[in-house]
């Protein structure tokens, strides 16, 4: 296999640069300033071991100064609010949220806040949990789940991507829920974490299908856009007007119109 | 009447019968009625005569007697229309104005626009004149000579009409002018282009005035040496840090064989901003285009100068100044942050949802070492344009923001003057904290750092440069009267505000500047928010990244949510206000005339002072004082308190006189707050006259008057032997002479006689 020995070389590079970091003072924040990420604790699962792999790869591709150890929160608890970005995965039915935890969300959600929904299911999507968060999100907006065009930002926010992979490849499309004029739930159907999850020793825990590492590193690089959109939002697409703007700013030129979709707070 | 009617018709057969009293047909009618009336009653009334003789007698004399009457009153008057001669004369008109003082070779125009005067004059019966900004008549040439050619203005215009108006048109055969061309009055304010045909005003008092305007060219034998800066043509209205164009309209003359060049050098508010070399050999009247980027709102004085020579005629000319209004369309703002992180997010957030602002962003998103995972061909990530922003465009930007934005690793040193030159010039620039902002960042030691309100120490022992943990928030007795730092109107209010926020950490080593001031500390002192003013530019430090946590506050309680998320954008949105110098911040402000003030025109201006939660403040007095600006001699009002306090509404009016002509600066201020308070404002007050700034004398409005009039232009050598200066022979119409025939003694006579032979008849006749 080709690509076999690059990425050999590649797990060895991560895993002793995490040992490294893990071990060499951290300059990591204080839990309230660096990035971490929190795992909504419903329904049961626990994700922590994943998205630990999820965050140590952000801080070793990007400059995001991102905490180690996700930690789970309840959706009721104001601890929340502590945590601007969110995730929420599941393979099984993730019953009903209290009323309590539905406003805290769409409060969450409202105000700036970001959540990442993955459906872990094993050999496809979980149909219940599917359901399960579709009705649940009703609740907290009206408004529904909806296709996230693969021009969108998210798509840029880093690296290029042409869909949206994680430990499987069967569903093609991101979906999202608008909140103002950004995406402030992203669903991927894929089990994104479950292309994350490590042993205890480095080894990645779980198969890749079909498409193996090749698909497991474009798995970390959707895990790498989500992240840099919920900090940078439409960025990048500024970046496709900024050397217009530049030449604007020295002369008389009339800027042409805005083509990039506003990404603003409601 | 009718007689002598009759005997005035044969003497003066052109003349003709008026009637004075012109009535309409109702009273015509009225009075016949009345008459017929009157007739009747005596009709009826000399019925007891039984001899029919003398009645008729008596009712003729009395109908003879009412038309006689009825004659006097519609007061009948010949008006006779014989032609005759009338003398008509030439008006020389001497131009007097400042410019005629000057000369080449030492010889003033003056003096030969006398000898033409006198030329003129001998042997002519004409009528003198001499004209600046008004036409004086003079008595003749020993009144010429006491005269002085002092007039600060020249007008053409003004002088042909009133010279209509003096004298009545029909005596008026020719006008002469002797002039050397130069006005300043509303001919050249019409025309700017002293070539260009005459415009339909003043054709039209050419017309009126119906005679040959020809005039007498007093030119120099050659040109005279000077160097003379005539306009500013530029917009009165820009806008910030957008560039505008200028154009100075230069005349330099006698230096053709020169092959150096002068500087010309437009200045706003005083600090020179553009310089050209200008070559002195080339067309005599040339524009220079300019580029101008004005940095601040408010209004603005531009000055064009150019460096005077030793041997010029006048240096009075060689600078001028015009006024200028800026506004802000919208504020641009450079954002460079060091890493993505909800800090940078939330403020782009705020910054994205503000429609006046302008954003570019520039995020560091790799760190270092990350390069061995991440490929260049597969990211959308794009290399850092340092030389791109910092060499080619910083100055289009309103603010710049440094968000917790490293020292080394883009090479910021190369750009220090840049970046010095971009905030001591008028910029303004926030500083964002942050692990790799400020002393943690590499900024100690750096030039960067003094232009920060804040001073930076090394770092010592553990110290990273920032410190995590929740830090209380207390207000400095700066910081309670400042406006930045205004989360409440309410003192107590502003002072709770601030308690009841916290930052998360903070940046170490950070003593307070010199000429910064601290607004915000930690409950043990340590500086957070600082602002500071930088040259002409400013700058404000808020020494933490866990400002966000406002902005996303960590409590389900909507209501302090909601109000959290309110100061967190009212804070950022007085920080820029007060770093963009907007004046709805200020504590005290000056609302001065945008536009150039005549000279002697009180100048008014309207002060007013607001508390710290923008209420108007009463019973303040002001310190007043003006400065010229530099490079302009002239005395300067000294401060001096103003007699008047603000009034409810927190204003007063200024009115300041005597201002010398030139470029000033208005400084104001009181105490406010228990700290003095600053306002200026740019005033510039315009030359007496443009007659200064005119030098090269110009045929072409004469020509052009002789042109429209049908007159001639003669050159000032010798005059005499062209002008037609004799006296006409008026091909006149004389007006009416009217006699009154009513109003004669014999017409009194003539009634008397009536009444007395009708009383005397009557009565020998037997009636009463």
């Amino acid at each position: 296999m080709p690509l076999a020995r690059p990425f050999m070389l590649r797990r060895l590079l991560f895993a002793t640069t995490a040992l490294g970091l893990l071990f060499a003072a951290p300059t990591v924040h204080a839990q309230a300033i660096a990035l971490k990420i929190a795992w909504l604790k419903v329904g049961g699962a626990d994700q922590g071991s994943e998205l630990t792999a999820w965050a140590q790869e952000i801080r070793l591709r990007t400059s995001i100064d991102i905490a180690p150890n996700p930690v789970g929160v309840r959706p009721e608890d104001p601890t929340i609010f502590q945590y601007p970005l969110l995730y929420w995965g599941g393979d099984r039915n993730p019953g009903k949220l209290t009323p309590e935890a539905v406003v805290h969300l769409r409060q969450h959600l409202s105000t700036g806040g970001t959540l990442i929904i993955d459906n872990t299911g094993k050999a496809e999507a979980s149909q219940v949990f599917d359901a399960g968060v579709r009705r649940e999100l009703q609740r907290i907006f009206p408004q529904p789940l909806q296709r996230v065009p693969p021009s969108h930002v998210v798509f840029r926010s880093f690296y290029r991507l042409d869909r949206p992979v994680g430990r499987r490849a069967d569903s093609h499309d991101l979906e999202g829920l608008r909140v103002g004029a950004h995406f402030a739930v992203l669903y991927t159907r894929n089990d994104l974490a479950g292309a994350f999850a490590r042993l205890p020793f480095g080894g990645f825990a779980l198969t890749v299908v079909p498409g193996g590492e090749n698909q497991r590193e474009q798995a970390f690089r959707l895990g790498v856009n989500l992240v840099m959109y919920a900090l940078c939002l439409d960025y990048k697409d500024d970046h496709t007007h900024v050397m217009q703007l530049l030449r604007y700013r020295r002369g008389t030129q009339v800027p042409s119109a805005h083509t990039a979709p506003e990404e603003e707070e409601p | 009447m009718i007689a002598w009617a009759g005997l005035f018709a044969v003497a003066d057969p052109t003349g003709r019968l008026e009637w004075a009293l012109r009535w309409s047909w109702a009273p015509r009618l009225a009075v016949i009625v009345l008459a017929l009336g009157i007739l009747g009653l005596a009709w009826l009334n000399l019925r007891q005569l039984s001899v029919p003789r003398r009645r008729y007698t008596l009712l003729g004399l009395r109908a003879l007697l009412l038309v006689s009457l009825l004659l006097v009153l519609l007061q009948p008057t010949w008006v006779s229309q014989s032609p005759r001669t009338v003398a008509r004369r030439v008006a020389v008109v001497v131009d007097r104005s400042l410019s005629m003082a000057r000369g080449a070779n030492g010889e003033r125009r003056w003096e030969r626009a006398r000898v033409a005067a006198k030329q003129l004059t001998t042997g002519h019966s004409v009528s003198l004149f001499t004209l600046a900004d008004d036409l004086q008549p003079v008595t003749g040439m020993e009144a010429l000579a006491r005269t002085n050619p002092d007039g600060a203005a020249t007008d053409f215009l003004a002088a042909l009409a009133e010279l209509g108006e003096r004298r009545r048109l029909t005596d008026l055969a020719a006008v002469v002018l002797i002039s050397d061309g130069l006005d300043t009055g509303r001919l050249r304010a019409r025309n700017p282009a002293v070539e260009s045909p005459l415009d339909e005003e003043s054709n039209a008092l050419v017309e009126h005035l119906g005679v040959p305007i020809h005039s007498v060219f007093v030119g120099d034998p050659k040109p005279a040496r000077d160097l003379a800066v005539s306009a500013i043509r530029a917009s009165s209205f820009a806008f910030t840090r957008t560039f505008m164009p200028v154009a100075v309209d230069v005349e330099i003359s006698g230096y053709a064989e020169r092959s150096d060049s002068l500087a010309l050098v437009l200045s706003d508010n005083g600090k020179p901003v553009v310089t050209r070399q200008v070559p002195l050999a080339g067309p005599g009247r040339r524009t220079i285009d300019l580029e101008f980027q004005p940095l601040h709102v408010g209004p603005h004085v531009l000055e064009a100068s150019i460096v005077p020579l030793p041997d010029e005629l006048t240096e009075t000319n060689n600078r001028t100044w015009a006024g200028l209004r800026v506004v802000r369309d919208r504020v641009r703002v450079l954002h460079l942050a060091g890493h993505p992180s909800w800090d940078s997010r939330f403020l782009r957030t705020h910054l994205r949802g503000n429609p006046a602002v302008d954003l570019v962003s520039f995020y560091v998103m790799v760190g270092q070492g990350s390069g061995a995972y991440v490929s260049a061909d597969d990211t959308t990530l794009i290399p850092f344009p340092t030389r791109e922003i910092f060499e080619e465009s910083l100055s289009s930007f309103d603010l710049l923001i440094f968000q917790d934005f490293p020292f080394g690793p883009f090479q910021i040193d190369q750009y220090l003057p840049q970046l010095r030159n971009y905030v001591t010039g008028g910029g303004a620039f926030l500083v964002l904290g942050g692990r790799q902002a400020l002393s943690g960042g590499g900024y100690y030691g750096t030039g960067l750092a003094d232009w920060l309100p804040l001073r930076l120490q090394p770092l010592t022992g553990d110290d990273v440069g920032y410190l995590d943990g929740p830090l209380p928030l207390r207000l400095t007795p700066a910081g309670e009267t400042h406006p930045v730092a205004r989360l409440a109107g309410d003192p107590e209010a502003n002072r709770e505000a601030w308690g009841r926020n916290a930052f998360q950490g903070r940046n170490t080593a950070l003593l307070p500047g010199e000429t910064g001031l601290v607004l915000v500390t930690d409950a043990a002192g340590h500086p957070l928010v600082a602002v500071g003013e930088a040259g002409s530019g400013r700058s404000a430090v808020v020494a933490t990244d866990s400002l966000w946590t406002w902005a996303f506050p960590a409590t389900a309680a909507e209501t302090t949510r909601d109000r959290s998320r309110t100061e967190y954008h009212r804070l950022l949105d007085q920080l820029m206000a007060w770093l963009l110098r907007d004046p709805e911040v200020d504590a005290l402000r000056v609302d001065a005339p945008g536009d150039p003030v005549p000279f002697g025109t009180p100048v008014r201006l309207q002060v007013t002072a607001v508390g710290a939660a923008g209420e108007p403040l009463a019973g303040v007095t002001v310190q007043v004082a003006v400065e010229p600006m530099a490079q302009v001699p002239g005395p300067a009002v000294p401060r001096q308190p103003w007699p008047e306090p603000t009034d409810v509404r927190g204003a007063v009016t200024l009115q300041i006189s005597d201002l010398t002509p030139g470029p000033h600066r208005l400084v104001v201020e009181a105490l406010i707050g228990g700290r003095v308070e600053q306002a200026t404002a740019p005033l510039v007050v315009l030359p007496p006259s443009g007659e200064a700034s005119l030098i090269q004398p110009s045929d072409a409005l004469l020509r052009s008057l002789a042109k429209a009039s049908g007159g001639q232009v003669w050159q000032a050598r010798a005059p005499a032997e062209g002008v037609p200066m004799g006296l006409r022979d008026g091909l006149d119409f004389a007006d009416g002479v009217y006699t009154d025939l009513w109003s004669r003694p014999e017409v009194l006579l003539w009634l008397v006689a009536l009444m007395g032979l009708e009383w005397a008849l009557r009565r020998r006749w037997g009636l009463a």
